[in-house]
């Protein structure tokens, strides 16, 4: 069986809105570029084989953000021995300044549920209830999680003796 | 919070073109699919779901045996003539002279023991003080007791229930005339 030429439309139509973000998100969880690519290949497989049915952009996103790390946790758990990918190793741009890199790479060093709410928060441009709604927690949970990563990555950096802000 | 730069840089990570053919490619290759259903992890999660329930089920014969009761005769240095092997076997008391049986207690759980004639101590051989002599008396794990009928002849027979939550076990302890000697018998 194949799937229909409109099916073929839909996914690359999800995979050009979302593909991007998904690998960061899965990069940030696993920093291994191969199983960020393995993640975000299965999530899409999910996404095709499962055929959910979304009331909006919004939910999509918001299961697609949820399957994402489900995946990663999954992976995460699976294999024990990953194959590390330095972040400069990813980041294409020549322009980027190294302490960028530098505050990114702490950033990606924050506990998980820290991390991943700092990163779809403050780098992805999520909402609180929108990550609320992903990572089905109430609204004051995430904003506890935000809290305390950021105080987490300020003593980190303070023993660094960087300054993110 | 972050400055432009380093949202910038967090932007400029992107998904290879080789993860998009692969995803494309294969959303037009169903055919590809194996068995049990389109995921390939789909079967190795079905085989780790009956392995759950497997080692689930293990677990739980297991916790079931470890909450078994055991009641041991001790080998202590006391006279003990006979050994008690299980299900029946003696030991030469006269019957007329006190009988002092030696015991262990072999429980992961909180225990509770009867005794219907005479008292148990606990044998704790630091212990200054004479032990309380009691009918009844509740452990935690592993213990060793003696359990004195003060006139063996006149005992009858003595049982000693041993019960940890909803388990109970009862021993028997008894004179045989014919073979003059005790025997401590576990009740079926």
């Amino acid at each position: 069986m194949r799937v229909s030429s409109q099916q073929e439309t839909d996914i690359e139509k999800v995979y050009k809105m979302y593909a991007d973000m998904l690998f960061r998100i899965s990069y940030s969880a696993l920093l291994s570029k191969e199983d960020a690519e393995d993640a975000v290949h299965e999530v899409f497989m999910k996404y095709l084989n499962r055929k959910p049915h979304f009331k909006s952009s919004e939910h999509e996103k918001a299961w697609l953000i949820r399957v994402t790390l489900n995946q990663c946790k999954d992976i995460g758990r699976r294999k024990k021995i990953r194959k590390y990918t330095p972040l400069d190793e990813i980041i294409e741009s020549p322009k980027v300044k190294e302490d960028s890199i530098g505050i990114l790479e702490q950033v990606f060093a924050l506990p998980e549920k820290y991390k991943t709410a700092i990163i779809l928060h403050y780098f992805e441009g999520y909402s609180i209830e929108e990550i609320s709604s992903a990572l089905k927690l109430t609204k004051s949970a995430v904003k506890m999680r935000l809290l305390r990563g950021r105080e987490y990555l300020k003593k980190e950096m303070d023993k660094e003796g960087n300054d993110y802000v | 919070m972050f400055d432009k730069n380093t949202i910038k840089t967090y932007r400029s990570i992107t998904a290879s073109d080789s993860l998009k053919r692969r995803v494309l490619s294969q959303s037009t290759t169903e055919g590809t699919r194996p068995i049990f259903g389109m995921n390939p992890l789909r079967g190795q999660r079905k085989f780790a779901l009956a392995g759950s329930f497997l080692v689930l089920l293990l677990v739980i014969l297991s916790l079931n045996s470890l909450q078994s009761v055991s009641l041991h005769l001790r080998d202590d240095g006391r006279p003990s003539p006979a050994n008690f092997t299980g299900e029946k076997a003696g030991r030469s008391i006269d019957a007329n002279m006190p009988a002092v049986v030696p015991l262990e207690i072999k429980s992961r759980r909180d225990i509770r023991v009867n005794v219907s004639s005479g008292y148990v101590v606990i044998a704790d051989d630091d212990m200054e003080e004479d032990p309380p002599k009691l009918k009844s008396l509740s452990l935690s794990g592993s213990k060793k007791i003696d359990w004195y009928i003060e006139n063996g002849g006149e005992a009858g027979n003595a049982t000693i229930d041993i019960t940890t939550g909803k388990k109970r076990i009862s021993y028997e302890l008894f004179y045989d005339v014919e073979n003059h000697q005790w025997i401590l018998k576990k009740n079926k």
